[in-house]
């Protein structure tokens, strides 16, 4: 289990346009977002290459000014679901 | 229907986003507080291995192992968040490679400076063999024959312990910090306009400025959450601006509102233009420049601190080496004090058309940056790394950029102010404060001052005329002596020079491997350094060990040993101090230092320097005294090995060389309590902003602002003017390269390209270039191309797209990627006066493959 909160910074007048291309992005939700374009993500991936590069697309997304992590777990699975 | 684990853990992920973002989502306390509880998770309080941000991470430990981390909501400078390569922090210790065993070079433990093989042997048999080597070097050569080559991931006492081991106890200044290639000019910047070093202002910047200017610093790849801090300033605040300056386009820019591209170098010629626009459109803060600035000339004819029979070198005067017939030319930070109006006719000639056309910026886009730092209703803060310090006129610019912000007066208060940001955890903290550089000792004093020797001996108890009183080998002289045979047992420590320094082919590699030196690397993992090593020790890393940082705004931060080093693997200090125990005084002192002190005599260097009465003063009990609240029973492996609070007794012994001279520490165990404290701290109390009253304790009442590392309380602006590098492109050479990191990696990845998921977003460095430069070679994206410059080659990839827009004519190579070492490709010129490298500026070709 891989699951990370991601903060996303985006220019105000993008934050509708940025929130849709993330909740397109596959194992990502968007949460809630704030008129000053910061938007709460979280990313939810057990896939570890997918997860770079979901990371990786944040980055290059129009519009997204920065991304950062705010929380991660992780698990390897014989401890999942205890 | 019942919440899964999944559910749960994702709403504590949201809980903490949201609570970074200052959204209120109901339910998110309940979440968190749930988290907290996580049966089985330990969680406590430490700091990011990574870079000078100095973010402040919590860590959380299950079965002896870390098992997560996440950005530390309490944690002043980060606030909760946390950039791509602190969100895999978990992972930095759990690469498969790790080293668990000392190796030594040979077949079945036997030393064999020709084998390509290594075998383990123990760590009494690496001591034995290093012991042995270095007396043979000391007995044939003396201490100048010993060096050790260090880093700012250093923890304070590791580096403290380090830097008295060579100086006092070898008695040789040989020993230098990787920081030397990081910020060693913006150091000697501090020191020529302040008499003290480190930035007067503090993050809480970010948040009062009404502009940014960008001065060669990607900071939305290299200090993301600092630059995650000026977004939200410049999207939350009223007519914020922000300017990058930077010879490509890279992601700081897209927040750009001003974005100039300009010519390598020629950034020296637009601050002086800057000066140039204040003064002639009465833009000098008077009454400030009266009270509290002096004005200097510059020698000027210093070289590029190349070899000292480099063509470069031969004709210059103050570039500090020996003339032909061996008698010393002149310093080259020399300077002579000048009036206001000579210094205003010394920038005159810096004009907009002038310096346009020298920097190929449109004219407009000058000015509109001049307006940024003459307009008195706007507070500006300036931020650079190292597209100022890896330069050949390093110390210049950082003095051109304080010129600017002391002319207008902006300086030392919140929202205003020249901010120097620095690469490495502890640049600050222990490079810089704890003074490992070849010529520094702790609290800026330096080796050549016969007081600050007297002081220094006196605090460490050694009789006078133990600390020689030269400064030794600096980062790249180490490598020119390695290679000369000047320097034959050298011992490498939390650092990887083999692919971050300059030059590799021409200099180090064939110091590493020249058969009179003995080579020792410490590290976690086999690294391009340790594998050129004869001996590599294994070395615990983070939290396997107690530590200490201090980041780029004077904020001193510890954390706790949470997890056990992996298989045999000490860390440094444990190896320092156990290294010393293998040296009988008579062994390393001459007769005439121990007729002063016949105490010392049968004693080790461990005995005199560690077990002085003072490194061991605190009991084991303490541990938990200072600890306990956070972890029960509190213990950490170099103080069980040793039988006292050894981190403790070295802070303790430092901090006394600050404490009432503007360096002031607090004691030790609020820092394993507090989120950090920004030195001085007097009283408990931290400093924001320093030569202001009202903020710093050592400015006093009625005196408003004072600069109080000189002993006039005056800053120095200095008249330097623009020269050309080094090496440039020509016919042959016909690119410029500027190498640097990327947000992904950290220096040369030894611990990110462990992580899989980083080494895969980041896999490779590729050559990014303008595809307008591709296609007249003939070269599409993706390509394999020979880099090539007058000292080397390397195969790579063409990038024309990505995050970084090169302009026509120049190239950038980041050095993380250690198949590809960008580094046998750079010149090792330096900055003259700081001696640091110039990373960003040499002349490359490229051909297809």
């Amino acid at each position: 289990m891989n699951i990370a909160g991601v903060l996303v910074n985006s220019h105000p007048d993008h934050v509708d346009s940025v929130k849709q291309r993330l909740a397109a992005i596959h194992g990502v939700e968007v949460h809630a977002t704030t008129p000053e374009g910061r938007i709460v993500v979280t990313v939810d991936e057990d896939n570890l290459d997918t997860l770079a590069d979901t990371f990786r697309q944040f980055h290059d997304l129009s519009g997204v000014l920065s991304a950062s992590m705010v929380y991660h777990h992780f698990e390897t699975d014989s401890a999942q679901e205890s | 229907m019942k919440m899964t684990r999944r559910d749960f853990i994702k709403s504590s992920a949201v809980a903490a986003t949201a609570a970074a973002a200052g959204i209120t989502i109901p339910g998110a306390g309940d979440a968190l507080a749930a988290v907290a509880k996580d049966a089985g998770v330990r969680w406590d309080k430490g700091v990011c291995r990574f870079c000078g941000t100095g973010c402040g991470v919590l860590v959380g430990v299950k079965d002896g192992r870390v098992v997560a981390t996440q950005g530390d909501p309490d944690a002043p400078v980060n606030k909760g968040l946390n950039c791509i390569k602190g969100y895999f922090l978990s992972k930095i210790m759990y690469g498969k490679d790790r080293l668990t065993t000392p190796l030594l070079r040979g077949k079945d433990g036997k030393f064999d400076k020709n084998s390509t093989e290594f075998s383990p042997i123990s760590w009494d048999q690496a001591f034995d063999l290093m012991a042995e080597k270095t007396k043979t070097v000391l007995k044939e050569k003396g201490p100048g024959a010993i060096g050790m080559f260090g880093s700012g991931q250093w923890t304070i006492w590791e580096g403290y312990a380090a830097a008295k081991l060579m100086k006092a106890g070898f008695r040789t200044n040989n020993i230098d910090p990787n920081a030397r290639h990081c910020m060693a000019s913006a150091v000697a910047g501090f020191m020529r306009t302040f008499g003290i070093d480190e930035p007067m202002g503090c993050y809480d910047d970010a948040e009062y400025a009404d502009a940014f200017v960008l001065w060669g610093a990607n900071m939305a790849e290299m200090h993301p959450i600092l630059w995650s801090r000026v977004t939200d300033r410049r999207l939350t605040g009223k007519d914020v601006q922000i300017a990058v300056l930077s010879t490509f386009t890279h992601r700081s820019s897209e927040l750009a509102d001003l974005d100039i591209i300009f010519k390598p170098q020629t950034d020296l010629a637009m601050l002086n233009y800057i000066a140039n626009y204040i003064i002639q459109n009465n833009a000098v803060n008077q009454d400030f420049v009266a009270k509290h600035v002096n004005f200097k000339k510059g020698v000027t004819d210093i070289g590029y601190g190349l070899r000292p029979n480099h063509p470069l070198e031969v004709n210059e005067m103050n570039n500090g080496y020996p003339d032909a017939e061996g008698k010393p030319k002149g310093d080259p930070g020399k300077a002579a004090p000048i009036s206001f109006d000579e210094f205003k006719q010394f920038v005159s000639t810096y004009t907009a058309e002038y310096v346009s056309t020298l920097s190929g910026v449109p004219k407009e886009k000058l000015e509109a940056l001049a307006r940024l730092y003459a307009d008195p209703k706007r507070k500006v803060v300036s931020y650079w790394t190292m597209g100022f310090n890896q330069h050949t006129r390093g110390t210049w610019v950082n003095n051109m950029v304080y010129n600017v912000h002391l002319l207008t007066g902006k300086i030392s208060a919140p929202g205003n102010g020249p901010f120097s940001l620095t690469g490495q955890p502890s640049a600050c903290g222990t490079a810089r404060e704890v003074g490992t550089f070849s010529h520094r000792l702790p609290a800026d004093m330096v080796v050549m001052n016969p007081k600050h020797r007297e002081l220094t001996e006196k605090l460490w108890k050694l009789p006078a005329g133990t600390i020689p009183d030269k400064p030794g080998f600096h980062a790249v002289a180490q490598s020119r002596a390695l290679k000369d045979g000047k320097l034959n047992f050298y011992w490498t420590t939390t650092t990887n020079n083999m692919q971050a320094g300059p030059n590799i082919n021409g200099e180090t590699y064939p110091g590493f491997r020249n058969p009179a030196n003995f080579i020792v690397v410490s590290d976690a993992y086999p690294t391009v350094t340790a594998l050129a090593a004869d001996l590599i020790l294994p070395s615990a890393m983070w939290v396997e060990k107690e530590g200490a940082y201090g980041n780029a705004e004077r904020r001193s931060q510890f954390w706790r040993q949470q997890v056990k080093a992996a298989g045999e693997s000490k860390s440094d200090l444990w190896q320092y101090l156990e290294f010393s125990k293998r040296f009988k005084m008579e062994e390393v002192w001459p007769q005439e230092l121990l007729d002063k002190t016949p105490e010392y005599r049968g004693k080790t260097l461990y005995d005199v320097l560690y077990a002085n009465g003072v490194v061991n003063k605190y009991p084991l009990a303490d541990l938990e005294k200072d600890n306990g609240f956070a972890i029960k029973g509190y213990m950490n492996d170099e103080s069980k090995h040793v039988g006292y609070y050894v981190q403790k007794g070295l802070f303790e012994e430092y901090a006394q060389f600050g404490r009432g001279h503007a360096h002031d520490l607090a004691p030790f165990a609020i820092y394993h309590k507090a989120r950090g404290l920004r030195w001085p701290v007097v009283n408990n109390k931290e400093t924001l902003w320093r030569f202001r009253e009202g903020y710093d304790p050592y400015v006093k009442k009625g005196e408003g602002v004072r600069f109080y590392g000189h002993p006039d309380g005056k800053a120095v602006i200095f008249a330097l003017p623009y020269q050309s590098p080094a090496e440039s492109p020509d016919a042959e050479y016909d690119l410029w390269l500027g190498t640097g990191r990327v947000l992904e990696h950290w220096h040369t990845g030894t611990m990110t390209r462990r992580v899989p998921e980083l080494y895969k977003a980041f896999p490779d460095a590729w050559v990014f270039m303008h595809p307008k430069d591709a296609e007249k070679r003939g070269l599409k994206r993706g390509d394999a191309v020979k880099v090539v410059s007058r000292r080397g080659e390397i195969t790579t990839k063409v990038e024309t797209r990505g995050r970084n827009k090169m302009p026509e004519g120049m190239v950038f190579v980041p050095f993380f990627d250690e198949s590809r070492l960008v580094n046998k490709l750079t010149l090792d010129a330096t900055c003259p006066i700081s001696k640091e490298t110039d990373f960003k500026k040499c002349a490359v070709k490229i051909v297809k493959v």
